[in-house]
């Protein structure tokens, strides 16, 4: 799994999700233990290999 | 000499010396008195008594010399004294006081008569007149005359007389036996010392009465018989009065019987109706069962043909029951209908494409992991009309490996089947079809992962199992040992499972896996399939749209746009970021899934598409706008990836 970049998003700064680029795609990676993508984000930040890029906060009008 | 007089019988002759001659002397009573008490009588059979009662012989003299001065002696027919009744019938001198009365007793005479002294009555008797000669008829309870008795009769108490009746027990003709006969040798009763003797067999007891003269002759249990017993469908030969003959053809009892004239077997019983059919013995063996009983089946395990064991009249044997016929191929409905844990063994759904060079997800449900080599897993489809694999399979799976040397070199396809519960503590069967470029050797490996989240127990990798895969397709199976759970602790993500692995190349850095070793060549598969137990069954057949809803909880794909492909919505704020639509997914997903979208054609105000939210049921598309105005999104798809 190749994670070539990663940011958290949130939504109103909440929390909502993980925009990642893996293996070439834009991908929308939920923040939950059960998904494998947000397990190996949360592996490679803890191992260093990877820097979540700054949060993203959406603010809905 | 003269004889005067024939003698009567009893009388005696007297002989008279003075003229020479005998003469008879009547039967002669001398009667004196005594006083006016009786008279004194004696001679004749009597001595000196008073008043005898005296029996006369018809048609004999008696003579009745008197000497009873004033007691003038009477016969009379009635007693009593004076001169009356006199009987005079045959008699001389009837009532002298002193001389001979003479009395020659009548045949018609009555049978009483007395005797009186006309002056006293003191002085008198009675006087019976009997016949010379006596029949049994005399007696008044006799009746010889109604029925005339016949020789051997005897005389019975018939209820109210005796009469003439036969010598036995009851009516009938009377049966006398001189003789006694057994078998060939005769006791005859020809002497007065001739003795019959009865000896007991066993099983009896003779006893004699001899106050009752009954001699009885009792079993004292058993048979002990002598007689024949013969179980045929032919009668005996030459059979023995009392011989008994079972008829096996009809279930029939006969006795031979001998009346004397005539001999013939006799059926002494009748059949009855057919009983109910008890329990039947049934054996399975490779070897006859021993002292098998009429009925008996016998399933024989080497050669699987059903016999029965019959007994009819004149022999028995083995009969086989069931002809078998050629064996047929087996089928799957015996088997465990979802007994195959992995999901699109059959490689039918190719959800994220159908070639994959790198570690992911390959066909539905199977990740490819490679490393440091160049690997190649592609879908393949079998020539139409192949019979090297059964049940026609669609697609199967090729792995080309072709560069590999490193020590952490590595290429293996698993698939994680969901749950680290499944077969736990369990043997299984992985079975598979599959054939390489050469001779090659594979690994197949058991992997328990407990997943992630709080402090899971580390992942165990079970004993592998090796298979040396031919050119040809052929199918393989390898028993596991799934290791227990029991003590282990669960992450708290819910993403635990067990994974089956295929190894195809392992570097000497790969540990448990170096038996592989680093290997190049092209494999393939077909047919995937893990079970409990230790036994491979047929491969299970489902169809397309179980394998693909089976798929489904763990990737699927779909479109964002209404109608298919266009999500069109206008904005009057013209915000950055707009609202673009929900999409539900067609099923649910083990977990929230990732979703990666594609393809979106953007138009009118719009600038990018993202993902709203993601609820795990479904998403929400948000599309960023450069104005108010409409805005819409064209051709886009979603992936939404919930493997483990």
């Amino acid at each position: 799994m190749n994670i070539t970049s990663a940011y958290i998003e949130q939504l109103n700064g909440i929390d909502q999700q993980i925009v990642a680029e893996i293996d070439g795609k834009a991908v929308f990676v939920p923040l939950v233990g059960g998904n494998r993508h947000y397990r190996e984000i949360m592996d490679q930040v803890e191992a260093g290999t990877l820097v979540l890029a700054n949060t993203v906060n959406i603010v809905e009008e | 000499m003269a004889i005067t007089k024939r003698a009567d019988k009893g009388s005696t002759l007297t002989h008279n010396e003075l003229d020479g001659n005998f003469t008879h002397l009547e039967k002669k009573f001398t009667i004196t008195n005594s006083g006016s008490g009786a008279y004194v009588f004696s001679g004749g059979g009597t001595s000196s008594d008073s008043n005898p009662t005296l029996y006369l012989q018809r048609g004999e003299t008696y003579t009745f010399a008197v000497n009873a001065t004033g007691h003038p002696f009477y016969i009379k027919t009635v007693s009593g004294t004076g001169t009356g009744n006199a009987y005079n019938d045959g008699t001389s001198n009837n009532g002298v006081e002193v001389g001979d009365i003479e009395f020659t007793v009548q045949h018609d005479a009555p049978d009483i008569l007395y005797y009186n002294c006309s002056a006293h009555s003191s002085m008198a008797g009675t006087i019976h007149v009997v016949k010379a000669n006596y029949s049994i008829d005399d007696l008044s309870d006799v009746d010889t005359t109604t029925t005339a008795p016949t020789s051997g009769q005897v005389l019975k108490w018939d209820g109210s007389k005796w009469a003439p009746a036969v010598d036995n027990s009851g009516s009938g003709s009377s049966n006398t036996f001189s003789n006694i006969a057994v078998g060939g040798d005769t006791v005859g009763a020809d002497s007065t010392t001739d003795t019959v003797t009865f000896v007991a067999g066993s099983n009896m007891t003779i006893t004699a009465n001899t106050t009752s003269d009954t001699i009885t002759f009792a079993s004292s249990g058993g048979g002990g018989g002598a007689a024949s017993i013969t179980s045929s469908n032919t009668a005996p030969n030459s059979p023995s009065a009392g011989d008994l003959w079972w008829y096996t053809t009809d279930g029939e009892l006969y006795f031979y019987y001998d009346d004397g004239d005539s001999q013939q077997w006799i059926q002494v019983t009748t059949p009855g109706p057919q009983g109910p059919t008890g329990s039947v013995s049934v054996t399975t063996a490779n070897t006859t069962p021993s002292n098998p009983s009429d009925g008996e089946l016998w399933w024989n395990t080497n050669t699987n043909k059903l016999y029965i064991y019959y007994v009819d009249t004149d022999s028995s044997q083995w009969v086989q029951a069931t002809t078998p016929g050629t064996a047929g191929t087996n089928g799957t409905d015996g088997a465990t209908p979802g007994r195959n844990k992995f999901i699109n063994g059959n490689f039918d759904v190719w959800q994220r494409g159908t070639s994959f060079t790198a570690t992911g997800y390959t066909a539905d449900r199977w990740k490819l992991n490679v490393s440091g080599s160049s690997s190649t897993l592609t879908q393949q489809e079998f020539t139409l009309g192949q019979t090297d694999v059964p049940n026609n399979p669609k697609y199967y799976l090729r792995l080309v490996n072709t560069t590999n040397s490193g020590a952490g070199d590595f290429v293996y396809f698993e698939q994680r089947i969901e749950d680290v519960r499944t077969f736990q503590g369990e043997t299984v069967t992985v079975s598979f079809w599959a054939k390489a470029d050469a001779a090659k050797t594979i690994h197949v490996e058991p992997y328990q992962n407990y997943g992630t989240g709080g402090s899971p127990s580390t992942a165990v990798a079970g004993a592998d199992q090796s298979v040396t895969l031919s050119t040809s397709w052929t199918k393989y199976t390898v028993n596991l040992s799934v290791a227990s759970i029991t003590g282990k602790t669960l992450g708290s993500d819910n993403n635990d499972y067990l994974s089956i692995l295929f190894w195809m190349d392992a570097g000497s850095n790969l540990g448990d896996r170096v038996a592989t070793g680093n290997q190049s060549g092209t494999f393939e598969f077909s047919q995937i399939q893990i079970e409990s137990g230790s036994s491979a069954t047929d491969f299970e057949q489902k169809t397309l749209d179980e394998t693909y809803s089976d798929c489904l909880r763990y990737f699927q794909k779909g479109n964002t746009g209404e109608g298919g492909t266009r999500n069109r919505h206008y904005s009057s704020i013209g915000s950055s970021i707009c609202f673009g639509g929900t999409i539900s997914f067609k099923s649910y997903m083990r977990a929230q899934p990732t979703i990666t979208l594609s393809s979106h054609t953007l138009y009118g105000t719009a600038t990018s598409v993202g993902l709203q939210y993601n609820s795990g049921i479904g998403f929400a598309i948000k599309i960023g706008t450069s104005g108010a105005g409409t805005y819409y999104t064209d051709g886009g798809t979603y992936d939404a990836d919930a493997e483990l």
